[in-house]
């Protein structure tokens, strides 16, 4: 079904309207010719010979006006080879139009507006196509604002063409019901001044970034931007780290993007508060990786915080035990 | 001797297909995400992949992808890129994505067309994505493998004889260049511990390579796209490790495993 609807689409987008209208004027001068020539030669009035003509072009040819005289018999072949198959195909065209106008809609050609929790990606740097693969595992729509087209798609990635890097553009994004927006323009200065945009348009919106230098790291933290680290400094310190350690890099790695489990931020249980973050980490359930309190992570191991009220910690969990979000690869394991 | 698929394990497997939305390319991938594999198939055409993924039996197959075009580096490198986001890594690539006689000649089988008459943009066409899109596919997915230490490549080739026949200009020549690709290829990388492979079907096949106005007894005769299905799982699974530079033909495979047996 869907196949068939793709294909009517795309027959759409090459028949041009110039032809239907031809057709159009054809069936019409066949009509008002040959309902004249049948009332001339078959001895009815005009209006009936009118009557006749649209009867027999429309087949619905109900048979009370019928052509008596051989003449009036060729008028009315003539009419019928050449009218139905012009009206055949004018029919079709406007259906297919009908379909077409619904496929956009259907398919958010037109918007995306409608998009609830979108994940919202400005920019097509270099990066960018690793992200909307690691999106597309995930249900939530994403929304990629980029000049040129991802060249990728999945059910959920839809594409608006525009310069991510022109706020008027901002206008056909779904932002204000965004889960999201992750800056990915080319550029640290560029992605600046997009979360100043976003910023003064969308005071609450959670934007993501991951910017080059430690500046603009802080610049956008000012700006209410959730950096939690800089690209030039991690990878840096990955590299540094792997002499002494030549595995503290996939050990970030397996952290991060192991099938099985994945890292979760969970308010602390409530018998935590007010004990030494390192005793009472030992009886958390699985593996507890570190205590967020005042915007800050601690590992607690040289710095052991009293647990304040609600802290968070980051828990290490197997993906089938979760009972938070489920994760929609979990299912498979 | 019926084929005991049992042993070959495919689970989890990641394994990237070009042209994987139809033809030979989807009878792999989906015989491939039917075993538990992660496909991930590209397509010079958005509709296709869409499509293909609308064709998805389960729910539970790992089966997704985007469009490709093997004759751009760059759309290689995004199709790749997304891949290794979706799934975290490589570790089969199938080059499969190729032009057929069609797309100079539609009436190869009746009408077979001498080279002299093929138009120079419809042989290099040809060329540049039946030889030159392996070339650049692999190119990209080499250094990954490199760094893991392992990796498999499976070239899709075509019988000698379609690389002989008459009016078989620029098809038949673009298969044999990409043959011999794979055989260089297997040379190159026979150190590294990464593999490549050639499957062919071992016959005309039953795709859209085939003109629609070859006559039903023709038609007939025709090998279904199923037959790459138990090749490819083999060639996927831990019991094809260590085989490189062969050259399986798929409606001899039984033959050939129970010689290798």
């Amino acid at each position: 079904m869907w196949f068939i609807l793709k294909k009517l689409r795309s027959a759409i987008v090459r028949t041009s309207s110039r032809n239907m209208v031809i057709a159009l004027v054809a069936v019409a001068l066949i009509i008002v010719l040959g309902g004249l020539a049948f009332a001339a030669y078959d001895g009815v009035s005009w209006p009936t010979g009118m009557y006749w003509a649209v009867t027999t072009a429309t087949t619905v040819g109900y048979g009370d006006v019928v052509p008596k005289t051989p003449t009036g018999r060729v008028i009315a072949v003539s009419v019928m080879l050449t009218a139905i198959p012009l009206m055949g195909y004018v029919f079709a065209e406007i259906a297919a139009l009908t379909v077409e106008s619904r496929m956009r809609r259907w398919l958010g050609l037109r918007s995306v507006m409608h998009l609830q929790k979108a994940v919202i990606v400005l920019g097509s740097a270099s990066w960018v196509p690793e992200l909307l693969g690691a999106l597309s595992a995930h249900d939530s729509a994403v929304v990629v604002l980029s000049t040129t087209s991802p060249s990728l798609s999945w059910e959920h990635v839809h594409w608006v063409q525009g310069d991510p890097n022109e706020p008027s553009q901002y206008a056909a994004l779904p932002l204000a019901t965004a889960e999201a927006v992750v800056l990915g323009l080319d550029s640290d200065a560029d992605n600046l001044l997009a979360a100043i945009g976003l910023r003064h348009l969308f005071p609450d919106l959670v934007i993501l970034s991951m910017p080059e230098s430690e500046r603009v790291a802080q610049a956008l933290r000012d700006l209410g931007v959730a950096v939690h680290v800089a690209r030039d400094p991690l990878l840096a310190h990955v590299l540094a780290k792997s002499l002494d350690a030549p595995h503290a890099g996939k050990l970030l790695f397996r952290l991060l993007l192991h099938d099985q489990y994945r890292i979760e931020e969970e308010p602390v249980p409530a018998n935590w508060v007010g004990q030494d973050f390192a005793r009472a980490r030992k009886t958390a359930d699985g593996v507890c990786l570190g205590l967020i309190q005042d915007q800050e992570v601690y590992l607690g191991l040289d710095e052991d915080p009293k647990v304040a009220q609600g802290a968070m910690m980051l828990q290490l969990i197997r993906n089938q035990e979760s009972t938070k979000k489920p994760d929609p690869r979990g299912k498979k394991e | 001797m019926p084929i005991d698929d049992s042993t070959w394990s495919v689970s989890g497997v990641r394994v990237a297909i070009t042209g994987g939305s139809e033809g030979l390319g989807w009878a792999m991938a989906r015989a491939l995400a039917e075993a538990g594999a992660k496909v991930w198939i590209g397509s010079r055409h958005l509709e296709k992949v869409e499509r293909a993924l609308g064709q998805r039996h389960s729910q539970d197959w790992e089966l997704a992808g985007g469009t490709l075009d093997v004759t751009q580096s760059e759309s290689i490198e995004q199709w790749l890129s997304a891949m290794i986001g979706r799934y975290r890594g490589i570790d089969v690539l199938v080059n499969n994505a190729g032009l057929g006689m069609r797309t100079v000649n539609p009436h190869f089988f009746e009408d077979p067309m001498p080279f002299w008459q093929v138009s120079e943009s419809g042989f290099r066409k040809v060329i540049e994505t039946n030889l030159t899109g392996y070339f650049l596919t692999a190119q990209a997915v080499v250094p990954r493998f490199l760094a893991e230490g392992r990796g498999r490549i499976i070239n899709i080739t075509m019988n000698h004889a379609t690389m002989r026949r008459r009016g078989f200009s620029p098809y038949g020549p673009s298969r044999a260049g990409a043959e011999s690709l794979s055989h260089i290829m297997a040379e190159d990388l026979k150190e590294e511990g990464i593999s490549v492979n050639m499957l062919l079907p071992g016959g005309a096949t039953d795709t859209g390579m085939i003109p629609e106005s070859v006559n039903e007894e023709f038609r007939r005769t025709l090998l279904p796209a199923q037959i790459m299905g138990p090749p490819i799982r083999f060639l996927c699974s831990q019991a094809a490790a260590g085989l490189t530079d062969e050259r399986i033909v798929a409606v001899d495979f039984e033959d050939w495993l129970s010689r290798r047996n």
